[in-house]
């Protein structure tokens, strides 16, 4: 069976520091935090370096984050979910679409799998923490 | 293995004492709450067996002196059965007695067989009149852990239970944020028991300079268990003289715990709610600490609604936990089924702590 060229894409997904403990990702980064909206936004590290969507999440989105953490896309196919290479509301933007996964638990299940495939692939020099 | 020993320390503080003497009458009390405690277990036991009277031979707790400073006792706290039962009834005996007396409140269904038993009428009989001939110039501070509370008598010869923030000793945990070497200073967030987020100077002795700067330049955000005594004559209140300072690994789960109930200071806006909830979560945080002895210390996050979430790592496993309610779920990534746990209960500690351990060599 021929291979999906997409699975060889690295996502990439910013990191609140809320969710971080010493270096470490809560799960929650990587699952939908509500039952309306099903979908996790990730960026294409085919089309953006990690350094450049942490400035575009930081800088033109307004949001926070301590750092990038990368997936392989194979891995997140395996997991049952599906990706939107969508493009929206920016070129980099991809939809992971959990909406096949029943019940919440469910879906920490699968979020803790990506967790433990994740690295990060990017982190700034100084984060403005407690000092 | 749970605790199976606590040192409490009673320390008197005020004129009586100042010449590190212990007057003799107080040690009758002393004798006294030992023998309440002793009691007292044997009330608890006999409540959880469902009997009349404690059985033949029962053995309870064994309540020594052990040591004598300047005007402080340490007293020390066992069981006489070293299996689970006289273990469990010791802890539950000092839980139960101490938090009543500390007037921070006593929810029996955390103490297994003890659901729906209410121990205040015991307690207040068999404690009734301690530390009355206490002097009006002393206080006596009762210490255990990180709880700390001070009994002083008020007019009327009733002894009163006052917050550990009214003595001018203090122990913290919080971020350092800010350092002067020159003036041997550094400045420390945290939230105290009120809910508030407070700061405070902390002056430090040369001898700890090179620790705390080290710690400094290896990391971002420096945590700290300190305890001080507020500096009297000093222009702010909240200046501190350092006494002892404890650098906090970044895995210290009190320390951690202390960084969620920051997060969560910015969602819950009512200082009431706030202190109920910071309560919740420092006594959460004891519990992990110490009376569940797993030493595979997990990773602690707080999620939207401000109820935790904790990760093992190596063994794909989350729990979340119900802050209000103490409902635990425990989530495995290799089987479908979740298990629900009551965290007021022991026995969900112990199956919770024995399915974390399986597999990381870590018990």
């Amino acid at each position: 069976m021929e291979q999906d060229p997409s699975e060889g894409i690295l996502l990439m997904r910013l990191v609140n520091p809320d969710w971080d403990q010493n270096g470490v990702p809560s799960s929650q980064a990587f699952r939908p935090m509500n039952d309306r909206d099903l979908t996790v936004s990730f960026y294409n590290g085919d089309m953006i370096t990690p350094e450049d969507a942490y400035n575009h999440f930081t800088g033109e989105l307004g949001n926070k984050a301590i750092y990038v953490v990368g997936v392989p896309t194979k891995v997140i196919l395996e997991l049952g979910l599906k990706v939107d290479f969508n493009g929206v509301p920016y070129p980099s933007h991809v939809n992971v679409d959990f909406s096949g996964i029943e019940g919440k638990n469910n879906r920490i299940r699968i979020a803790k799998q990506i967790k433990e495939h994740a690295h990060i692939v990017y982190k700034p020099r100084l984060y403005d923490g407690a000092l | 293995m749970q605790d199976i020993e606590r040192d409490m320390t009673l320390h008197f503080k005020g004129i009586d004492s100042e010449d590190g003497t212990l007057p003799m009458e107080y040690l009758e009390d002393i004798v006294r709450f030992g023998k309440a405690l002793k009691a007292l277990s044997k009330d608890f036991y006999v409540h959880k067996i469902g009997k009349k009277r404690a059985p033949a031979g029962f053995k309870g707790i064994d309540f020594n002196m052990s040591g004598l400073n300047v005007g402080s006792t340490i007293v020390n706290f066992k069981p006489l059965n070293y299996d689970l039962v006289g273990i469990r009834l010791a802890n539950d005996t000092f839980d139960i007695v101490t938090r009543h007396l500390s007037g921070i409140g006593v929810n029996m269904s955390d103490y297994e067989g003890l659901e729906g038993y209410n121990p205040s009428e015991q307690i207040e009989e068999k404690c009734k009149g301690l530390w009355s001939d206490l002097d009006e110039r002393v206080s006596l501070m009762f210490s255990n852990g990180d709880r700390e509370y001070t009994f002083s008598r008020k007019r009327g010869n009733k002894t009163s239970v006052k917050d550990e923030e009214k003595s001018d000793e203090i122990n913290i945990i919080g971020s350092v944020y800010e350092m002067d070497c020159n003036s041997q200073k550094f400045k420390v967030q945290f939230i105290d028991d009120n809910g508030n987020e407070k700061s405070a100077s902390v002056q430090f002795d040369f001898n700890d300079e090179p620790k705390i700067i080290e710690a400094l330049s290896n990391r971002s955000v420096v945590k700290v268990r300190i305890s001080g005594k507020h500096l009297d004559g000093a222009k702010n209140p909240n200046s501190l003289g350092l006494r002892d300072i404890e650098l906090l690994s970044p895995m210290d789960v009190a320390g951690r715990l202390e960084d969620i109930i920051k997060s969560a200071s910015k969602n819950i806006k009512d200082k009431k709610q706030l202190s109920q909830y910071a309560a919740r979560i420092r006594s959460l945080g004891r519990r992990i600490a110490s009376d569940y002895s797993c030493n595979n210390a997990p990773y602690i996050y707080l999620d939207p609604d401000n109820n935790l979430e904790l990760e093992w790592e190596g063994n794909g496993y989350v729990l979340t936990i119900d802050i209000e309610s103490m409902h635990a779920v425990l989530i495995s990534i290799d089987d479908r089924h979740d298990l629900e746990l009551d965290l007021n209960e022991t026995r969900s500690w112990e199956k919770l702590c024995e399915l974390v351990s399986d597999g990381t060599g870590s018990q």
